[in-house]
């Protein structure tokens, strides 16, 4: 009986996993580069659709970017466009797709457009612009290297992100403290107040997320640097001076030398330090434009208490004369050079790029839109903590490529990963920026002598501007 | 009769050849992916250890320029390895006297054992990154249940900073034993299912406690098993990094990197959105001197443990 009953458990599996494997191998055949139209097509002619594949790197805006795309594809007779995101190590994923021949149409230029020029990824976008077109984007269309190469143009200005210094007023309220740090050396105390005041309930003043050292690096560090005038690449001399970083470093390394941070900085990552700031942990924090639709009622960690945003600190002066640097300022999306359809894929970009989108997309909150035509007409995103991050000409710029960021190799550990070593205490703070320079300079040295990277040179460069 | 005999031996002669044919018939798809998926790949790792090359620039000849640049310029690398040894030495020390244990444990007459084998060998069947992200959550020092139900045991009254600079490692060998223990287990288990039970019998005559025949009488019986295990295991030690990436990406500072988190890094250098240029000629290079050194260490491992196959 028992053996029975296992023959006809055994046969009811093979039957099941023969039916699995044909149902399977029975998907409707799809030519490449094309894609059936699916759900409810009554009313609609039944031709294939143009498949359009788009690679982001952002899940921040995800919602509207999927309600519009659905819209364009209602719309569309002849083109379907799929997105999708990538936000684990999108610059790998959409470097490997180009070596493995699988990039897709359109992708979120993420770095300066020179990098993907120089990698043979991006098509330029000259044939598609018209008078009017290039006229919408004023002083952001043309910016060398970020998005014009050589003359020709590879993408365009869409949104920006600002660094700002975010802070729970409810605890900053509770230790005591009145308004939010002006200065460094007032977030190094204050921080060092709240800590004292909170540490028993968990409470921390100040908190970086180290498990990341580029991120910190280049949201934090960088910014702090920037706010302040410095900048670890000389644009008047086109040479690297590490040694200027010393100050910016120093109260970051001082925060966490005495304790005063949230514990676990060196393993923490930045969603984990958005949960506990939402969950009223921490004091302050620096970060860019991104935080408010997070902290949203809708937002990925909804926040429990009060919070506010002031600009990034001074170091030793309440005015510093600096601006920080509007991330992704001039540039947005990019036809990948294999792409099959760049007609199509520029349509798309076009109903991104569109006042309509991009208003809604700035009035909902969902970033900064740097486009004048929208900028100028857009209303204010009702959001909170948006207005502290809105950019401004006293605060915000565009700051020039470095050959660092247009591709430089370097030997050795990169000037981020030595920023954490510093501020952890693991590595000297004169020698870690000494071998820097050294190792900088002379990368650039060796790339400018192959001719592989450009030396940039800004004579009048002036950090103020 | 000549004719037989050249009939015979060409009919063996056909028959040979025909199960040579089939011999490498069957081996074929294994040689095909052997040679494209192993042998094709490594054939360009050896040719780009000589060459500058980013994956998209033209590759440019260098010589021995990446090999130089490994044995003298490059600190971290060297650190790495240190790292690899201090992971792989915690790891062995713990994981193969445990996994014996336990393997001790589930050979006698145990209830429900089966239920236990199961649980201990289930961390083998887990991805690795899987596993790995749930143990940050576990370890982290602000609500890491970890911390709390130490503390709640009044065995810590602060958090321990489990991925500080000087705890991660500890940390990364913790989660590494958990995920190999029951992989070893079951090596030795099978192993202890093959000693003969005339052996124990004779020892029990001659008075042998059971510690005295666990030594003499089992562990010799177990030299072949334990040769594997303990070659797998360096082995695995050396070339793991999966979850130490997942864990830490190397950090703090450096704290936990290890060899083959270095040589992926060389390919793969993204953190996020930030690009650094790859280094796939300097990669291929340190990972042949990587692949050397873990070379090196597995054959002298075999030589000295030459008497541990029971021969």
């Amino acid at each position: 009986m028992r053996r029975s009953m296992k023959k006809i458990a055994c046969l009811s599996l093979g039957v099941c996993l023969s039916v699995l494997a044909f149902t399977g191998c029975s998907n409707t055949p799809k030519t490449e580069g094309t894609v059936a139209e699916e759900g409810n097509t009554a009313g609609k002619t039944n031709t294939a659709k143009t498949k359009i594949t788009l690679w982001t790197g952002q899940r921040a805006d995800y919602v509207i970017r999927e309600e519009k795309l659905a819209a364009y594809n209602e719309a569309s007779e002849d083109t379907e466009v799929e997105m999708q995101i990538y936000t684990e190590d999108y610059a790998t994923t959409l470097e490997l797709s180009f070596t493995s021949n699988q990039a897709p149409d359109i992708f979120q230029v993420v770095n300066n457009a020179k990098y993907y020029v120089d990698r043979e990824m991006l098509l330029p976008l000259d044939e598609f612009l018209t008078e009017s077109e290039i006229a919408r984007y004023g002083d952001l269309f043309g910016i060398d290297q970020v998005n014009m190469v050589d003359g020709k143009t590879y993408t365009l200005a869409e949104r920006g992100i600002t660094y700002r210094l975010i802070y729970n007023k409810d605890i900053l309220a509770a230790a005591g403290i009145s308004e939010p740090p002006k200065t460094m050396e007032q977030v190094y105390e204050y921080a060092k107040q709240i800590t004292e005041w909170g540490k028993d309930q968990g409470i921390y003043g100040f908190a970086i997320h180290l498990k990341t050292p580029a991120s910190v690096g280049e949201r934090v560090i960088d910014q702090v640097g920037f706010r302040n005038g410095i900048s670890a690449y000389n644009y008047n001399e086109g040479k690297y001076d590490y040694s200027v970083m010393k100050e910016v470093l120093e109260p970051f390394k001082k925060m966490y030398e005495e304790g005063i941070m949230f514990p676990g900085v060196e393993g923490l990552e930045i969603d984990p330090l958005r949960t506990q700031f939402a969950a009223g942990k921490i004091g302050m924090y620096i970060y860019g434009s991104w935080e408010p639709a997070i902290y949203a009622e809708d937002g990925q960690f909804p926040a429990e208490n009060s919070w506010g945003v002031s600009t990034i600190p001074g170091i030793g002066t309440e005015t510093p004369m600096g601006k920080t640097d509007i991330k992704n300022a001039g540039k947005s999306w990019g036809i990948s050079s294999t792409s099959k359809n760049p007609e199509k894929s520029w349509e798309y970009i076009k109903y991104m790029l569109s006042d309509e989108y991009m208003t809604e997309y700035h009035e909902e909150g969902y970033g900064i839109v740097v486009i004048p035509s929208v900028a100028e007409k857009a209303k204010a995103p009702d959001m909170a903590g948006m207005d502290g991050f809105a950019m401004s000409t006293d605060l915000d710029k565009i700051w020039p490529v470095r050959p660092d960021t247009a591709g430089l190799s370097v030997e050795g550990k990169n000037a981020y990963d030595t920023y954490a070593s510093i501020i952890l205490g693991a590595i000297d703070m004169e020698q870690g920026l000494s071998e820097l320079t050294e190792r900088y300079n002379a990368a650039l040295d060796k790339a400018e002598r192959d001719g592989v990277t450009e030396r940039v040179i800004i004579t009048d460069f002036d950090a103020s501007k | 009769m000549n004719t037989d005999l050249s009939i015979i031996k060409k009919q063996k002669r056909i028959r040979k050849t025909r199960s040579t044919l089939i011999t490498y018939l069957m081996l074929s798809p294994c040689l095909v992916v052997l040679v494209c998926f192993v042998l094709y790949p490594l054939l360009w790792v050896l040719r780009y250890a000589f060459f500058e090359y980013d994956g998209f620039r033209t590759a440019k000849f260098v010589g021995l320029y990446n090999f130089i640049r490994v044995f003298t310029r490059d600190a971290d690398y060297w650190k790495s390895v240190a790292n690899t040894a201090i992971y792989a030495v915690g790891k062995l020390i713990i994981t193969v006297p445990l996994s014996f244990l336990l393997a001790l444990l589930f050979n006698s007459r145990l209830r429900m054992k089966s239920v236990f084998k199961a649980v201990v060998f289930m961390p083998t069947v887990i991805s690795t990154a899987v596993m790995s992200m749930i143990f940050y959550f576990m370890f982290n020092s602000y609500n890491g249940i970890v911390n709390q139900m130490l503390m709640k045991a009044s065995l810590i009254t602060q958090p321990i900073e489990w991925f500080g600079r000087d705890t991660a490692m500890i940390t990364a060998i913790l989660v590494a034993i958990w995920g190999a223990v029951g992989n070893y287990m079951i090596y030795f288990l099978s192993g202890l299912q093959t000693v003969p039970e005339e052996l124990y019998e004779v020892a029990k005559l001659d008075g042998a406690n059971y510690f005295q025949t666990l030594i003499y009488v089992v562990l010799p019986v177990l030299g072949p098993v334990l040769q594997t295990v303990l070659m797998l295991a360096i082995v695995t030690s050396l070339k793991g990094f999966e979850s130490i990436m997942v864990l830490t990406g190397g950090g703090p500072a450096g704290a936990t990197d290890v060899m083959y988190l270095y040589v992926y890094r060389a390919f793969f250098p993204m953190q996020g959105e930030a690009s650094f240029t790859p280094q796939y000629g300097y990669g291929s290079a340190v990972a042949i001197v990587t692949a050397l050194i873990a070379g090196v260490i597995t054959v002298v491992y075999l030589r000295v443990s030459r008497n541990m196959d029971g021969e």
